[in-house]
């Protein structure tokens, strides 16, 4: 180890606020002479290319992590060849072998002082999406918790759970205190039983007048097929409106029957509730929806808490409460004629062939408690004789912190609380004391940090069993563990191999891991990227933008069917089906879904190919709006399926020798054949390129084209702009000789020379999201064996899930 | 094709278009003002503007003017200042030098920090306006108001904030309208007495949570430790502000009338969000609610949601995009009209600042804007493109176009805006004199 006195020469130089004097002893000299050679010239004092300086880069792996990643990256780089690149002198192959042993050597030494030591712990706090589901599962009530929230930063790898990432300000503990006290306001009530009150029940539509942004499409009747709405309006009536509270929980009684033909869908009854104001609009928000199959007439419940919709002013007499009631079965076909149009309205014929609802009538039922107090109260201040009591006060708070901190509490934490509790009872009742008292809890670094406390003696202990249940269910439902996760903790069985493949085949099986599915496929893909793009109404002037909901919807689907069935992950490079809707469907092109559900389809014998990379979501996000970007797209396939993105672009891009007035005329493809001639931007782009060019028979909205087209920026006499069109070219070279030649050849070239690059990219990936950290060379050893049994077992997903769960890494902190 | 309920933004854009200032209806409660306070807001943008050189066909796009001075002629990207050239100083050749070699994208978080984010240190330092509002926080409900259209803190390097404290922590930063109104000027409809009660019962709150994660660091790591750190500092700075809310709660909030605001505005209506934005600014310089402010337009991420707000204009590309083609044919046209409609932004929110009277002046002449980016074109940390209006009371002229040598770091003009505001400061950042030539 005489490497070890050189490291300690430097780790006084590292603050990075001044660069650092160079200490050039610090590599041994045969390292040194080298680097020297062969990289200085472009990673030094002169040059940084890639942004990457050596000659100053900390040598310290174990403090200074970005620079030991740094290292690793350059071992990579040299072992496999491609540094220095191919135009520069080759090292022999003993240099090679002083380079790469020497960062090796690093490397492990800086491994076994870490496993001692412990440095990738990070206590990790709720994101903003665990926080509301976490809420959600706590008080058994579905909320918009934490909506205020600021959004939550990525990490470098796109994730949105990594422990180090994930800050904490005062902006965002006073929302986490204003968001409990408004939950535990709804959820902890106070006082007796207020009054049911009922409406009548509304037979026939309401005749009102809507604007030009309000409720356009009504039909004169009660069948609510591709148009028709029925408007219910309560509190007309001086006495009807006092049973219309303006909080509490309300229900929406709509009596109603389907009609429809065999084979086709079941229409969808969706129930908005709000307020109209005479002569002006309609404001309101779903309170739910609801797939109605029953050709009999049957009641059906919509219930929310009133406080949570819009409510008419009081005082103003033209305004009342409202309910509409529509069918929001789309099967993306055309709206039938227009049957009559006024300024203020528009009213269709009615299609009788669309799956329909007939409304029989609509009823309010305000303070509607089925039991008082509710479940959701119940739940925390559980019935019991000595309600009230101090003792039953501790009770209450042993339990409530108990679940809210996913594991067992001191005697000591709950003293802490019961003191606070009686000094708040001193001036206000039991419940309103308690309310506040969990508020604390709610804001407590226990509940909104997974903590998993190691002191440096404890280094190499195994999770306890509640801390494991814990990482589990936020792997796999995003929030707290459920009560059978913590019974089992408490009898320390999780930890049993068996007893955790079971439990992790439990979770999957759960609705909640849906969450899982759209957490993980969302932040491994970037779906978020279709909202980044706006697309250009000249270039695509029917592109309606909420079909982008729908292509992120086929990507989600198609991993979420990836996982349920069991079947292969290759297919996410390579299958002949996907998962469409019925508008999406006809944006392909293709047919078969009748509805908004998401649904799997064959693609063999179209045009359509399956796999990831036929997905609009990826080419939308991945385009500037208008056309394809190539580049975005090749970043997008090293970054997210490769695991090996390109270098960030130099601080200084170069400028392209534009002057060619036609540049504009040319295709991408051509505009970066320019690009890559100039020599400064040829060692990057050489192995960009090619993998977006592949894909440029997809336009930037995901439709297959033969041509590029373009407007020219001149109209025809009409006004509409004219276009020119140019041939689409897709094929381009990799370095090595690879070339690549649309989609298919891309695909195959995955397929058959890439695929274990994806599967360990895979496994990488779906480890960071477990593990809620990013993944250092320090788990080489963890990705290696998880990848090996990954690809015997076929790649399923659920297997793999359930090695990374059974993993070193998962079981400690 | 249903869309048979009309969202809450409808009802609010409906009535909301035809009104304008003034939003008061009543000033009930607020303290006269003795002397006119000093304000300061910096609004920046990313990844610079187009700047073809004088010869090239398309240079009227060219960001700055070709003449210093006086006498100087705007071109097309700053022709919307114009009407308040006598209000606003065009400055050239600035720049943070320690950024000068860093990372293209690195910058925008040291734009008011001047630190050095490279060569691996992601630690920030404080900003211009957190000093400012360090010293004169106290006199204003709100120490200082930080905005951006991303809203949080992001990440070093790819922040969505331009204010840093005094340890260098990102301050995260709002981006939704309705709720900065709500924070500036919603009421609780609770008496005061109860408000105080209320107050009282959070700070016991918040004393609980400090014991308790005091007792949790014993049980950690170091790595953990730092994490409970920012957790403390969270709690305490609640705790802080709570106490100011207390000091506050008999000054009734100043009744501000949100009708005449797009406060429904969001990533897909940039215009009417950006300039929402702005009219909160005002209202809350107007008020006196702050006086300090920062808005960062979009960030340097490149995977920010307001990239595509030059799309959804029609400029035809994302903000990216357009700064990085700007020396292809027809770029420097193309970025140079985003540049224009930016800057007719600022001349809306100068206008407005300008249309408000406060003493024997307006609005405009005792706060002083910064307004710029921390690139000169994309991906270039130099000659900042800057522009300083308003503070005439503060005893800034204007009227120029000043080109300074590349020997004067751009915290020099920082340390001369923190005098101005009265605040006693040797040096800012790397800060070796003062731009005293702005002052007469």
């Amino acid at each position: 180890m005489k490497i070890a006195a050189a490291f300690l020469l430097l780790i006084t130089t590292l603050s990075a606020a001044e660069p650092a004097p160079v200490r050039l002893t610090a590599f041994p000299p045969e390292v040194h002479a080298v680097l020297q050679k062969h990289c200085f010239a472009c990673h030094g004092e002169k040059k940084q290319k890639g942004d990457l300086r050596l000659d100053t880069l900390s040598i310290d792996f174990i403090k200074d992590r970005a620079a030991s990643e740094s290292w690793h990256d350059a071992l990579n780089a040299v072992a496999a060849g491609e540094m220095p690149p191919e135009k520069e002198p080759r090292p022999s192959d003993i240099e090679r072998r002083v380079l790469t042993g020497w960062i090796r050597e690093q490397m492990n030494a800086a491994l076994a002082a870490t496993k001692k030591e412990g440095a990738d712990i990070v206590m990790r706090r709720l994101n903003k999406d665990e926080y509301r589901f976490t809420m959600t599962d706590l008080l058994g009530v579905p909320g918009k918790y934490g909506e205020r929230l600021p959004a939550d930063p990525l990490s470098k790898e796109g994730f949105a759970n990594d422990g180090a990432t994930l800050g904490m300000n005062a902006l965002q503990m006073e929302i986490y205190l204003e968001s409990a006290r408004t939950a535990l306001g709804e959820v902890l009530l106070d006082g007796p039983q207020p009054k049911r009150t009922e409406s009548r029940e509304v037979v026939e539509w309401d005749q009102v007048v809507f604007n030009a942004s309000g409720l356009k499409n009504v039909s004169a009747d009660r069948i609510l097929d591709r148009t028709g709405a029925f408007v219910a309006t309560f509190g007309k009536e001086a006495a009807e409106r006092e049973g219309i509270p303006e909080a509490g929980r309300f229900t929406i009684r709509v009596k109603a029957h389907a009609e429809f033909k065999l084979g086709q869908p079941a229409p969808i009854m969706s129930v908005a509730y709000g307020c109209y104001t005479v002569g002006t609009v309609l404001l309101s928000e779903v309170v739910g929806t609801r797939e109605i199959t029953d050709t009999q007439p049957r009641v059906y419940e919509f219930s929310g808490l009133a406080q949570h919709f819009p409510f008419a002013q009081r005082g103003k007499r033209q305004m009342f409460q409202t309910a509409v009631v529509t069918n929001v079965l789309d099967d993306a076909a055309a709206l039938p004629p227009i049957a009559k149009e006024t300024p203020r309205k528009r009213l269709y014929e009615i299609d009788p062939d669309f799956p329909h609802i007939v409304v029989e009538s609509v009823q309010f039922v305000g303070q509607d408690y089925p039991q008082w107090p509710p479940p959701e109260h119940r739940r925390i201040l559980f019935a019991d004789a000595n309600e009230g009591t101090p003792a039953y006060a501790r009770e209450v708070l042993r339990r409530f912190l108990t679940r809210a901190w996913r594991g067992p509490v001191s005697d000591a934490e709950v003293a802490r609380y019961h003191g606070h509790f009686l000094k708040l009872s001193e001036q206000v009742s039991f419940v309103a004391a308690m309310r506040e008292t969990l508020v604390v809890a709610l804001a407590s670094p226990r509940f909104l940090y997974l903590v998993e406390p190691r002191l440096k003696n404890d280094a190499g202990r195994a999770l306890d069993d509640y801390e494991l249940a814990t990482r589990l269910s936020y792997f796999l439902w995003s929030s707290m563990p459920d009560d059978v996760l913590i019974g089992l903790a408490a009898q320390g069985a999780l930890r049993e191999p068996k007893t955790l493949a079971a439990q992790v085949g439990r979770l999957l099986a759960d609705p909640k891991s849906q969450r899982f599915v759209e957490q993980f496929s969302t932040q491994w893909l970037d779906l978020g990227g279709v909202h980044r793009v706006a697309i250009n109404p000249q270039y695509y002037a029917r592109f309606d933008d909420r079909l982008k909901t729908d292509m992120v919807g086929e990507t989600r689907a198609f991993f979420a069917e990836i996982l349920r069935s069991g079947s292969s992950a290759l297919q996410f490079l390579d299958c002949d089906w996907t998962m469409l809707n019925a508008k999406l469907a006809k944006h392909y092109g293709l047919s078969g879904p009748k509805s908004q559900a998401f649904e799997r389809v064959s693609l063999a014998g179209t045009k359509r190919p399956g796999g990831l990379l036929g997905h609009a979501a990826m080419h939308l996000a991945n385009s500037n709006g208008e056309d394809s970007h190539p580049i975005k797209r090749a970043v997008w396939i090293r970054e997210r399926l490769l695991h090996d993105p390109p270098l960030p672009p130099p601080p200084n891009v170069p400028d392209l020798p534009a002057e060619n007035p036609d540049f504009a005329k040319l295709s991408i493809r051509e505009q970066m054949q320019i690009h890559r001639n100039d020599p400064a931007c040829a060692d990057c782009h050489r192995d960009i390129d090619a993998w977006g060019v592949a894909l440029d028979h997809f336009d930037a909205i995901g439709r297959w084209r033969d041509a590029i087209v373009r407007p020219n920026g001149k109209k025809d006499k009409r006004g509409n702009p004219l276009f020119y069109r140019l041939p689409v070219v897709a094929k381009d070279s990799l370095p090595g000789g690879v070339t690549l030649d649309g989609l298919d050849s891309l695909k195959a070239y995955l397929m058959h020379e890439r695929k274990d690059q994806f599967a360990r990219a895979f496994v990488t990936k779906l480890l960071a999201y477990a593990l809620g950290r990013g993944i250092t060379w320090a788990d080489e050893v963890t990705v290696e064996q998880l990848t090996r049994r990954f690809s015997a077992n076929g790649y399923k997903l659920p297997a793999l899930i359930e090695d990374i769960v059974t993993s070193e890494p998962f079981l400690k902190p | 094709m249903h869309q048979n309920t009309t969202t809450r933004r409808h009802f609010l854009r409906a009535s909301g278009i035809t009104l304008a200032l003034p939003w008061l209806e009543a000033f009930a409660g607020a303290a006269p003002i003795k002397a006119a306070p000093k304000r300061f807001c910096s609004i920046y943008f990313p990844y610079g503007v187009s700047l073809p050189g004088e010869k090239h066909q398309d240079a009227k796009w060219n960001w700055f003017p070709f003449q210093t001075g006086r006498d100087f002629q705007f071109n097309e990207s700053l022709k919307g200042l114009q009407p308040m050239r006598d209000q606003i100083s065009v400055l050239g050749g600035l720049q943070h030098p320690l950024m000068v070699g860093g990372g293209g994208h690195d910058s925008a978080d040291t734009f008011l920090t001047g630190a050095a984010l490279k060569n691996g240190n992601f630690k920030n330092t404080i900003s211009l306006d957190q000093v400012m509002a360090g010293q004169m926080g106290g006199e204003t409900r709100f120490s200082s108001l930080v905005l951006s259209t991303e809203g949080g803190v992001g990440n070093p390097t790819r922040s969505n904030t331009l204010s840093y404290s005094d340890d260098g922590q990102p301050i995260p930063s709002l981006n939704r309208p309705a709720f900065i109104f709500e924070r500036l000027f919603g009421t609780n409809r609770d008496s005061i007495e109860a408000q105080r009660k209320g107050l009282a019962v959070t700070g016991s709150h918040l004393d609980l949570l400090l014991d308790e994660a005091r007792s949790l660091n014993a049980k950690l790591g170091k790595a953990d430790q730092e994490k409970l750190d920012q957790y403390l500092t969270s709690v305490r700075q609640v705790e802080q502000q709570v106490q100011r809310s207390a000091n506050w709660l008999d000054v009734p909030k100043p009744q501000v009338n949100a009708s005449g605001l797009t406060l429904d505005a969001d990533d897909n209506t940039p215009k009417e969000l950006i300039r929402t934005m702005l009219d909160l600014l005002v209202l809350a310089f107007q008020t006196d609610s702050t006086r300090i402010a920062t808005y960062q337009l979009d960030g340097m991420s490149g995977t920010t949601i307001a990239e595509k707000f030059s799309q959804l204009l029609g400029f035809g590309n994302s903000a990216h995009g357009l700064a990085h083609e700007w020396n292809k044919p027809g770029g420097a046209e193309r970025l140079g009209k985003w540049d224009q409609w930016r800057t007719e932004n600022l001349a809306y929110f100068l206008g407005k600042l300008a249309a408000v009277k406060e003493g024997a002046g307006t609005l405009l002449d005792n706060t002083v804007v910064l307004y710029g980016s921390s690139n000169s074109n994309t991906h270039n940390n130099s000659n900042y493109p800057l522009i300083l209006a308003g503070g005439k009371s503060l005893g800034f002229k204007h009227g120029e176009h000043r080109r300074f040598d590349k020997s004067i770091p751009l915290s020099n003009l920082y340390l001369t805006l923190l005098h101005r505001m009265g605040i006693e400061r040797k040096q800012f950042a790397d800060s070796n004199g003062e731009l005293t030539e702005l002052v007469g």
